[in-house]
């Protein structure tokens, strides 16, 4: 199975004189597995997932997805966005044809893969309908079959339920979660949302701000698929609860080299 | 809830009617043709107090009636296909190179910031320049005729259509470039498939425009030694003191003019994809 994450040492900021965003981020994750990131807002969370697609060069230490280092974004590792960004001269069966197409598949490549795509995030009947008729919970399972189409071995996923009604992100997590475990797709998850975190990962790692960094890490060994009212949900939510309050003490950190980062308190 | 469906109906029912009186056969045939009959009551009217007035009677022949009359003798003769064809080549040459200018620099106006800055101070500049400015220029720049004719008219529509296509770009939604980008688009692909696409309704609303802005320019630029076409027919037929043909070209030019426009709302139309209400 392909898909393993290996961040190692990473670091950024946006240029010599800006403060620094990301400090010292180390994270593995297994191929297959389901990890978030999780965190207050400005605490990096997004940066680190634009660095690990390739979108952002870090300014320092580097990402390997199975073991090749990333220098630029790839079909191989899809990011999803808080906003579905389809593209509404299209269809929506041309939207989830579009990385086919910009891999040179033939049409009919094209046509049975994104018809098996609609099939399974349920929108077959809507494969010829404009990309603006559909409700934002829509244009998100559409743009999901859009970066499952390549057959990704990563899928990176950027708040992408953060703007649904309550129903439909429910309904979006377990279809997700269940669509990477059936597909053994390794999932990189950026939210603020514990509940998300906790129903749709395997692990989560939890950030602290000024600089942005790692600072706790919970495993979420629950069965599949997952149930917001079990004791066992509600213990490890608590754990991160309390892992995440740990955020607004933190006033300074002390990097893995030993050199102390200057870091703002984030109580409110 | 039949009650209430049935209820709806009894209020909804005057305005649903008057709505459509609105929108039906008044709105878009009877509006349009009482535009068009108070149009040529004010120029019978106006034809008629210079036919009255001693002083402008020679200009008699600018009223309706000799006016459609030559318009006849001018079809009839062949004579007004010829100066059309010849006049909307010169258009069309002078859109074609305005378009094949103006679409790939205002792309990379719009796209690259640098290149905006540099090019913002002297195009502005060159924009404001009336296109007939350019006439002696052109006169001693290019040996056809034609081909200066050509050069006004790339000059009145450069401009529009590279406006438009850069503020398209601009308009674009950047997280199209990331998910493009993502999904493994060349740079080809992203201009091909994004790009053009994305920008193509402010594209048609430029050449619009343009189309407008040429067909003004088209007349005086035509002045210049050529033979043929609606500016040089206009020229002759004041020199040749027949005002009743002059009038039918001016009649012409408007009414060339209007189908023009009318063709380029419906290519603004048919390449425009924000949600329609």
């Amino acid at each position: 199975m392909s898909g393993s994450i290996s961040v190692d040492f990473v670091g950024h900021q946006f240029s010599e004189t800006a403060e620094i965003v990301l400090a010292d981020i180390k994270i593995s994750v297994k191929a297959g597995q389901l990890v978030s990131l999780i965190g207050r807002s400005g605490c990096g969370k997004s940066t680190l997932l634009h660095i690990i697609s390739g979108l952002l060069t870090p300014a320092s230490g580097c990402v390997r997805i199975d073991g090749k280092t990333v220098t630029k974004p790839s079909a191989k590792w899809n990011m999803m966005f808080q906003k579905a960004s389809l593209f509404p001269w299209m269809s929506v069966q041309e939207n989830v044809g579009l990385g086919l197409k910009f891999s040179g598949a033939s049409k009919g490549q094209i046509a049975q893969k994104t018809h098996e795509l609609l099939e399974l995030v349920g929108l077959k009947e809507k494969a010829q309908d404009s990309t603006q008729s559909l409700s934002g919970g829509q244009q998100q399972r559409v743009a999901l079959a859009r970066s499952l189409a390549t057959s990704p071995s990563v899928i990176l996923l950027d708040e992408p339920f953060s703007a649904l009604d309550t129903f439909t992100r429910s309904a979006l997590q377990q279809d997700v979660a269940a669509i990477c475990k059936q597909k053994g797709i390794t999932m990189v998850l950026v939210t603020h949302d514990i509940d998300e975190a906790v129903m749709m990962s395997d692990r989560v790692f939890v950030m602290d701000q000024n600089p942005g960094r790692i600072i706790d890490e919970i495993k979420v060994d629950l069965a599949w698929p997952r149930k917001h009212m079990s004791q066992h949900f509600q213990r490890i939510r608590e754990d991160l609860l309390t892992a995440f309050k740990g955020t607004e003490k933190t006033e300074s950190f002390r990097a893995l080299d030993g050199s102390r980062y200057k870091a703002k308190s984030s109580a409110a | 809830m039949s009650q209430v469906a049935s209820g709806a109906e009894i209020v909804e029912g005057p305005r649903l009617r008057a709505r459509s009186m609105v929108s039906g056969f008044p709105s878009k045939y009877g509006y349009p043709l009482v535009g068009i009959m108070i149009l040529l009551a004010v120029w019978w009217f106006g034809g008629w107090l210079i036919a009255t007035n001693d002083d402008l009677s020679a200009f008699a022949d600018f009223a309706p009636g000799p006016t459609f009359a030559a318009l006849i003798d001018l079809i009839r003769s062949g004579d007004l296909t010829q100066t059309i064809v010849s006049s909307l080549f010169r258009v069309g040459a002078g859109l074609l190179w305005g378009f094949a200018i103006g679409v790939p620099v205002g792309i990379l106006i719009g796209y690259v910031l640098v290149a905006m800055r540099v090019a913002n101070v002297p195009f502005q500049f060159l924009r404001m320049i009336s296109p007939l400015a350019w006439m002696p220029i052109a006169v001693l720049a290019f040996e056809t005729w034609d081909s200066a004719i050509i050069f006004l008219i790339v000059m009145a529509t450069v401009w529009p259509i590279m406006f438009s296509t850069s503020h398209g770009v601009k308009r674009i939604d950047p997280s199209w470039f990331k998910v493009a980008k993502n999904l493994g688009a060349s740079g080809t692909q992203m201009v091909h498939r994004i790009i053009l696409p994305a920008i193509m309704s402010d594209v048609m609303a430029g050449v619009r425009l343009a189309v407008g802005v040429a067909w003004v320019v088209l007349v005086p630029a035509e002045y210049l030694g050529v033979t043929s076409g609606l500016g040089y027919a206009i020229n002759d037929a004041r020199d040749t003191l027949a005002y009743d043909t002059l009038a039918a070209i001016v009649l012409v030019i408007g009414v060339i003019g209007y189908l023009l426009d009318t063709v380029c709302g419906v290519l603004v139309s048919r390449f425009n994809w924000h949600q329609k209400d």
